[in-house]
């Protein structure tokens, strides 16, 4: 059913392209955690203003002239949702399912996708961005919040995945 | 020379336009990659499928070795591109709840972004939570400050910290990466064997 | 390891290698010739004696004079708040703070107008977008500030005003006296140290 991926070496080929054309242009790396952030902080802004200027980290950027949702990588994500569907729409790979390891339920399944997405969003915000922001643009730009962040992430991640291999694996 | 907007060679106006692009750009590579499915991202970390970690570090030198020529081109001022601040304890917390996330979730929120744009129902429910999480965040956030701001190292590039040149780093950076494509090749094989 | 990935193999153990030769780069970077002649030709470059002036009366911080002759002749006469920085040391890594701070306008001045347009040059080649020179030096400084000159009475109120400010001028510089203030200018202003410049905005 699936169409076959592009060879992995050839897409990061691609991908760091696109990365060294991201910095050429704007100086700065990827994103998409951010886009998150700017929405959450544009809802809170919405529903009181005043609890957003009075919290510590949404203050920091609300800004009366700059519409929260009108930053770069709102729009960037945004793209990114067009590229994904574009590849998927030609690769024959859109359609509405779960996908989940052979021993769980759907159920399972999404309950732990909102409880990992919480985590990365807590995580994100603490380690100030994720796997794109922080890690990937990090290291190509040689920053050392970069790698620290990429094996944080992957480090802990193979030290988890023994405990939550039910959630993968046959 | 770039970086093209900071340096007002390309105009502002035009900034969400590039960033449009940029994401379509983006998006189409991590789908093509296989980026749009849990079940294979989450392969990397029981070593049924390590496409993430080719993807990930290949891009990253591809990136990194661009920004040297490119500098040394005189194309780039690889002096005012962003550097992510360290700040050692956050960075070190925050990679290890995201590393959680990765295992429960199977997802890290571009990636989720492609489930998403393909119909995959859990990537929806993923970035669900990922709204959730950094509202949590944000609202515990006056507790949090303190260990936010801990460790501060300012935005310091790998190569100083341990001191050697950027060169030597990018080079040794390129050996380790043939090295763990070449184990993981391995790995990868073995494990598909034994499960037949 | 299959056959077709070897030619990427190289190339990339190539482009590795290129990078370890390649002499390294300090991130400083010399302008070219067309730009300089570009700023040269920009003519905000120049500030006047009077607008020095003002700005050392309102105690303006964001100025900072930099006073390019010997020593011998700063510890004589200089500016109030006045860093001694002689020409032939300009470029002595111990003054960069002083220079790569973004924030301040960096006045470069001497008894004329020479020395300071060197040394401009010199540190414009570097890179430096907020270098200044005060015009016609410290002479015009003794012509314009210390001793104005009367406007004929037809002239036009600006120049009146004009030369109302800079009376008012000399007494903050003299004490009202007419006479120089001989205190020791020269004290050292905390300048932050910047590492980057203008690093843009970015995150996850």
């Amino acid at each position: 059913m699936n169409r076959k991926y592009m060879n992995p070496y050839l897409a990061g080929f691609l991908l760091g392209l696109v990365l060294l054309l991201t910095f050429y242009i704007t100086g700065r790396g990827l994103g998409a955690s951010g886009a998150v952030k700017s929405t959450v902080i544009f809802a809170v802004d919405k529903i009181s203003h005043q609890h957003a200027q009075e919290s510590g980290y949404y203050s920091q950027f609300i800004s009366d002239d700059a519409h929260p949702l009108n930053t770069w990588l709102v729009f960037e994500v945004l793209g990114v949702l067009a590229g994904a569907f574009l590849s998927g729409a030609i690769a024959g790979r859109l359609n509405f399912k779960v996908e989940h390891g052979p021993r769980i339920t759907s159920r399972t399944r999404l309950a732990m996708a909102v409880l990992g997405g919480l985590m990365f969003g807590l995580g994100s915000q603490l380690g100030r961005g994720c796997t794109s922001g922080a890690a990937l643009s990090g290291m190509a730009s040689l920053s050392l919040a970069g790698f620290i962040t990429m094996l944080a992430i992957f480090g802990s991640g193979y030290v988890y995945a023994y405990f939550f291999r039910k959630l993968w694996l046959k | 020379m770039g970086p093209l907007i900071p340096q007002g060679i390309i105009g502002s106006q035009w900034d969400l336009v590039i960033a449009l692009l940029i994401g379509i750009a983006f998006g189409f590579v991590l789908e093509s990659a296989g980026f749009s499915s849990s079940r294979k991202l989450a392969g990397v970390f029981y070593g049924y499928d390590f496409t993430v970690l080719r993807v990930f570090f290949t891009a990253a030198i591809t990136a990194a070795i661009g920004l040297v020529y490119f500098d040394h081109a005189g194309w780039m001022d690889l002096s005012i591109i962003y550097v992510n601040p360290t700040f050692v304890s956050s960075a070190l917390t925050g990679g290890a709840i995201m590393g959680l996330g990765f295992i429960l979730g199977g997802y890290c929120p571009g990636t989720s972004f492609c489930g998403v744009a393909i119909g995959k129902i859990d990537a929806m429910f993923f970035t669900i939570g990922m709204f959730l999480g950094i509202f949590i965040f944000s609202e515990i956030f006056p507790w949090l400050e303190g260990f936010y701001l801990q460790r501060p190292l300012g935005p310091v590039k790998i190569y100083e910290t341990l001191g050697i040149s950027s060169g030597l780093f990018i080079f040794l950076l390129i050996l380790v990466a043939l090295a763990a494509f070449i184990v993981t090749d391995r790995v990868e094989k073995n494990i598909h064997k034994n499960k037949k | 390891m299959k056959r077709k990935y070897i030619i990427p193999i190289l190339i990339l153990l190539l482009l590795g290698a290129g990078i370890l030769i390649l002499p390294g780069r300090s991130g400083e970077r010399e302008i070219s010739p067309e730009e300089l002649l570009q700023s040269l030709s920009n003519d905000s470059r120049f500030w006047s004696t009077d607008a020095v002036a003002d700005k050392i009366i309102k105690q303006d911080p964001s100025m900072l004079l930099i006073d390019v002759r010997e020593p011998e002749q700063f510890n004589e006469f200089s500016l109030p708040g006045a860093v001694n920085i002689p020409l032939k040391n300009i470029l002595d890594e111990e003054w960069e703070p002083y220079f790569d701070a973004p924030d301040y306008d960096v006045v470069l001045f001497s008894n004329g107008q020479i020395l300071p347009a060197r040394a401009w040059v010199l540190l414009e080649r570097l890179g430096y977008t907020n270098l200044r020179v005060m015009e016609g030096g410290l002479n015009k400084w003794a012509e314009t500030i210390l001793q104005p000159p009367k406007p004929d009475a037809s002239a036009p109120g600006t120049e009146w005003e004009q030369y109302d400010f800079r009376r008012a001028a000399r007494q903050y510089f003299t004490g009202g006296s007419g006479e120089i203030n001989t205190e020791q200018p020269g004290e050292t202003i905390q300048v932050p140290r910047r590492k980057k410049k203008n690093v843009v905005e970015g995150g996850c």
